[in-house]
């Protein structure tokens, strides 16, 4: 076992996540684990690392060209954050055979939305709760500044709750959970919700990562190569993002998502992780 | 149907964004010189190179607290430098969350100001507990 081929293992996975932008770090405890048979502990932690870096490094751009809704960032943090500390304690607590199992649900759910293509609605008028805490906005469209509203605060902020828990748990973003609240349940635009998401990730497992350094879960030379892979890869990835070949590399990802998920669901099961 | 875009010169946020923008490249950038310089001791004065992660023993009191983390980097130790990469990566997100509560501050926006505040305060107990 290499930091060397750990951190190719990570650049792929960075790319990948980028290509499709389906996201990179829902794979990273499922590679470590089962390609390189890293504890999931380790596993874990270190793909937190990943996550904060890469969250970081897009939403900086995706801010700057304001994409994301800062507002609407930091107050689903709140959530996100509450969620994902009461998750790092959890942790504690949970075999890990029962995180395993976690996982494979996940990743098995993520392949499932990413083949699927919801309809943008884009609401203009806020509902009571979204106009007190003022989080219309505009956002750079082909046609100029697209106005913006959302709907139904409090029901994301639970499903946010949830995805900051999940996040702890697993060691990855939850972009699973935020499509469903953001797109779904608040109505935001894709645009705005992915990038808002992406913005939010760095906060949430910084929370959780804070724990985790203490437990002792943070290896530095396995969450270094790993951090540094999938930023390259995401950094490759990002600007290339084309039309045509996004649906190939999506069912490509999607396999192996799936193939994971069935990694995980096997250890799982019979007790070998 | 979405409402007819219209053109406007700045997004009331924008300046915020900016400074964001900065903080989270600033932090990402720190991270990775100052990751990749701890490697480089790391490996120069003959350390491991293969992490012993296969089976859950926790890492060692002198990389699992930032103080003790802090100490061991001035002393030049390479996994310590490593590690202290992380704990700026980690501290990134806090920052921007610090970079937003004086924006907001600033803008006499009292209700954003409390939003941030608790997002802080989480942010810095899981980093204390």
């Amino acid at each position: 076992m290499t930091p060397l081929l750990i951190a190719l293992s990570a650049f792929a996975a960075g790319l990948l996540g980028a290509l499709t932008g389906l996201g990179g770090g829902i794979v990273l405890v499922p590679l470590l684990t089962v390609v390189f048979g890293v504890d999931i502990s380790y596993a874990v932690g270190a793909s937190l690392v990943a996550v904060i870096a890469t969250s970081c490094a897009s939403s900086a751009s995706f801010v700057r060209k304001g994409f994301a809704n800062i507002r609407i960032g930091i107050l689903l943090e709140v959530a996100t954050t509450t969620g994902a500390l009461l998750g790092a304690f959890a942790a504690a607590y949970l075999a890990p055979r029962v995180i395993a199992f976690i996982f494979a649900i996940v990743l098995l759910l993520s392949a499932a939305q990413s083949l699927l293509t919801g309809d943008e609605h884009i609401v203009t008028t806020p509902d009571e709760t979204a106009r007190w805490l003022r989080l219309s906005g505009v956002f750079p469209s082909e046609h100029g500044l697209q106005p913006y509203s959302v709907r139904r605060v409090p029901v994301g902020m639970a499903l946010m709750f949830i995805a900051g828990v999940v996040s702890a748990v697993l060691g990855i973003g939850s972009g699973v959970v935020k499509v469903v609240a953001m797109d779904r349940a608040m109505q935001m635009p894709f645009k705005v919700s992915t990038t808002t998401s992406s913005f939010m990730i760095g906060v949430t497992a910084a929370a959780s990562a804070g724990v985790y350094l203490h437990r002792g879960y943070i290896d530095p030379m396995l969450a270094l190569p790993v951090m540094l892979g999938v930023l390259a890869g995401a950094s490759v990835g990002s600007p290339v993002l084309s039309g045509a070949r996004t649906r190939s590399l999506r069912a490509l990802f999607t396999t192996v998502m799936i193939v994971l998920a069935a990694q995980m669901l096997y250890r799982s099961l019979t007790g070998r992780i | 149907m979405p409402a007819p875009a219209t053109p406007s010169p700045e997004r009331p946020d924008a300046a915020m964004e900016r400074a964001v923008s900065r903080v989270l490249r600033a932090g990402v950038i720190m991270a990775v010189v100052l990751g990749v310089a701890g490697i480089g001791v790391h490996i120069a004065r003959g350390g491991a190179v293969l992490p012993n992660v296969s089976k859950f023993s926790g890492e060692p009191p002198d990389l699992t607290s930032i103080r003790a983390i802090v100490r061991a980097a001035a002393r030049l130790d390479g996994l310590a430098l490593v590690q202290l990469a992380i704990v700026v990566l980690i501290l990134t997100p806090l920052a921007r969350v610090l970079v937003m509560f004086a924006g907001f501050a600033r803008a006499r926006d009292r209700l954003y100001v409390g939003i941030s505040l608790i997002v802080l305060a989480a942010l810095v107990y899981g980093l204390s507990a």
